[in-house]
């Protein structure tokens, strides 16, 4: 009599190394290897064509990787508990094996229903933690010894499997016709464990040297930030293995500088902020794993109604419309628009920016635009999506409001129109000085550069000063209610960081705080600084 | 061998009105940072907001 199978499911880990269920399953016999396409998941709002391409040069690299190791994946499409209850039928899989996972609500409530299933047949369902991420957290005190504990742990080596044979599903011959449509990003980055190791490894030799001060400008933060994002949000690689080859890198470093040779000081600060912003990453997942109606509803409940009439309103979704098309008529947010949409990806000021824009200037609740956004970005992650969704619209109440300004940014941060320029062909013959503003170009310049505000390329469609006084006196007249307040500082206890960084210290000694806020201010810098 | 022929002078396209200018004595420890073609162009320009 063989060994019983057990049943190792793959979601958003798409890897052989590091992956304990895999090699726990491994270490008890046969293994089966499950990848779920869920018409409820892989067919919503959430998923682009453009993901679904990077899923599938994933699941084929995935593929090869554990058919060297002896095992199959084996693919089936449907619900997973549907799934599951064929396969028990044609295997009697004994034991299911996965990782933990921070999703939306919608894998949220299919594990629900897959914990279900397995109780009711015995199966017994072994999850692991593969982050930062703490499952059933009782505190934040003391959250980053978490973090620092899961990565000290060496990374799981790839075991050898013993598959499952002669099923139907088997991934190989599947995987090249998945219907998958044609990706609607020409731009995106391409799938699977083999290119996040060629992007790390480039980030770490060579690209990342001047990331910190690379990273605030969507020009240079095309190569000079990781461009690691998408590649943790299906698990092609680990924040772990990420992590260690930071540490191989760093300390490969030191060395070179401490036996005398040239060493690019620029290397040390850049290395640290990524450092810090690998625990961002989980900080900010770890908001959503606590409390999960974060992805539907404000932090901070004083601000339920502030902007929910507006949105609904025939302007409010005209301007919906406007900043989805990337028509404005604010050239940065219009061309960081069009270069998500494209690309799948922005860096994080831009982002923050596009988010700001939306429930500042637009006043817009960010639930829909979150949504969207979320949708273009080939990294989506929910849980650092809404939180820093609500951070940008100042719903979070523990937050400095920080506003920012598209023209200010467009003139530090794409300074030659280059960025500009690329994504908004309208504006190719406006001269650099214009750029930022292209609605205070005279109506002779207008015509001579081909570019009629209005016709060509629209007004603004919000003035500036006007609207941000507006959000601004809006959000503080809640901000000051006693209520506001004793319900900030409750999300505080339960989300805040506890890290006080030396620019809050320094920020701290030179202004007064707000009342009753205390610790759960952070200063705009740091907060500014979150995820890279 | 003094100078340059004029048709081989260093030009630039002026930021503000977006037609190109040509290198100027004046201009010559200050060539990298010259933006403008004119006085009338660098009064013209847009506000910073």
């Amino acid at each position: 009599m063989s060994d019983p199978v057990q049943l190792v499911w793959f979601k958003r880990d798409l890897r052989v190394d590091d992956h304990r269920p895999l090699s726990e399953a491994a270490r008890r016999g046969p293994v089966l290897c499950l990848y779920v396409y869920e018409p409820e998941l892989h067919g919503s709002e959430e998923l682009t064509a453009a993901h679904l391409v990077f899923l599938q040069e994933s699941l084929v690299c995935l593929e090869r990787s554990l058919r060297e190791l002896g095992g199959t994946l084996v693919l089936r499409r449907g619900r997973v508990v549907d799934v599951l209850h064929a396969l028990k039928r044609e295997t009697s899989f004994v034991s299911l094996w996965s990782h933990e996972e921070t999703g939306s609500d919608r894998t949220y409530r299919r594990d629900r229903e897959v914990a279900v299933w397995c109780r009711e047949q015995s199966v017994p369902w072994h999850e692991f933690r593969q982050d930062g991420v703490v499952r059933r957290l009782s505190s934040r005190n003391g959250w980053s010894r978490h973090w620092e504990e899961f990565m000290r742990q060496p990374a799981v080596p790839r075991p050898s499997l013993r598959g499952v044979r002669g099923l139907q599903g088997e991934a190989g011959p599947l995987l090249a016709d998945l219907g998958v449509p044609p990706s609607d990003k020409p731009d995106a980055q391409k799938g699977g464990a083999a290119a996040a190791s060629r992007t790390l490894s480039s980030f770490l030799s060579d690209r990342g040297v001047n990331y910190r001060a690379a990273m605030s400008s969507p020009v240079s933060g095309w190569t000079g930030c990781s461009r690691i994002s998408p590649y943790l949000a299906f698990g092609c690689i680990s924040l772990r293995t990420v992590n260690d080859e930071l540490a191989a890198r760093r300390s490969e470093l030191r060395t070179a500088d401490a036996d005398g040779e040239p060493v690019d000081r620029r290397w040390f600060g850049s290395l640290q902020s990524f450092g810090s912003r690998l625990r961002w990453h989980c900080h900010f997942m770890q908001k959503l794993e606590d409390e999960p109606r974060i992805e539907f509803g404000n932090f901070v409940r004083a601000y339920d109604g502030l902007r929910e009439e507006f949105t609904a309103s025939v302007e409010g979704r005209r301007r919906f419309e406007a900043w989805k098309e990337g028509l404005t008529g604010y050239p940065m947010v219009d061309a960081c628009i069009r270069c998500v949409k494209a690309s799948g990806w922005l860096n994080f000021r831009m982002r923050a920016m596009l988010a700001s824009f939306s429930a500042y200037h637009l006043w817009l609740h960010w639930r829909e635009p979150a949504v969207w956004l979320g949708s273009h970005f080939l990294d989506f992650e929910p849980g650092i999506h809404f939180s820093q969704f609500q951070m940008q619209s100042g719903t979070s109440g523990i937050n400095t409001v920080r506003i920012y300004s598209p023209a200010k940014q467009a003139l530090e941060q794409d300074p030659d129109g280059e960025f500009i320029r690329r994504w908004l062909p309208e504006l190719r013959a406006v001269p650099v000085s214009w750029l930022s503003r292209p609605e205070q170009m005279p109506a002779e310049l207008q015509s001579r550069c081909g570019c009629l505000i209005g016709r060509n390329y629209p007004a603004p469609i919000v003035e500036h000063a006007a609207a941000v006084k507006e959000a601004r006196d809006r959000i503080a007249a809640i901000r000051r209610r006693s209520g506001t307040r004793t319900e900030a500082k409750a999300v505080f206890a339960r989300h805040g960081s506890r890290k006080k960084s030396a620019t809050h210290r320094e920020h701290k000694n030179r202004q007064p705080q707000l009342p009753g806020l205390g610790e759960a201010i952070e200063t705009a810098t740091a907060a500014e600084r979150r995820c890279g | 061998m003094r100078g340059v022929k004029k048709q081989n002078l260093p030009s630039k396209i002026c930021t503000v009105c977006g037609r190109p200018f040509v290198w100027r004595k004046k201009w010559e420890k200050v060539w990298q940072e010259v933006r403008y073609c004119s006085e009338r162009c660098r009064r013209t320009r847009p506000p910073v907001q």
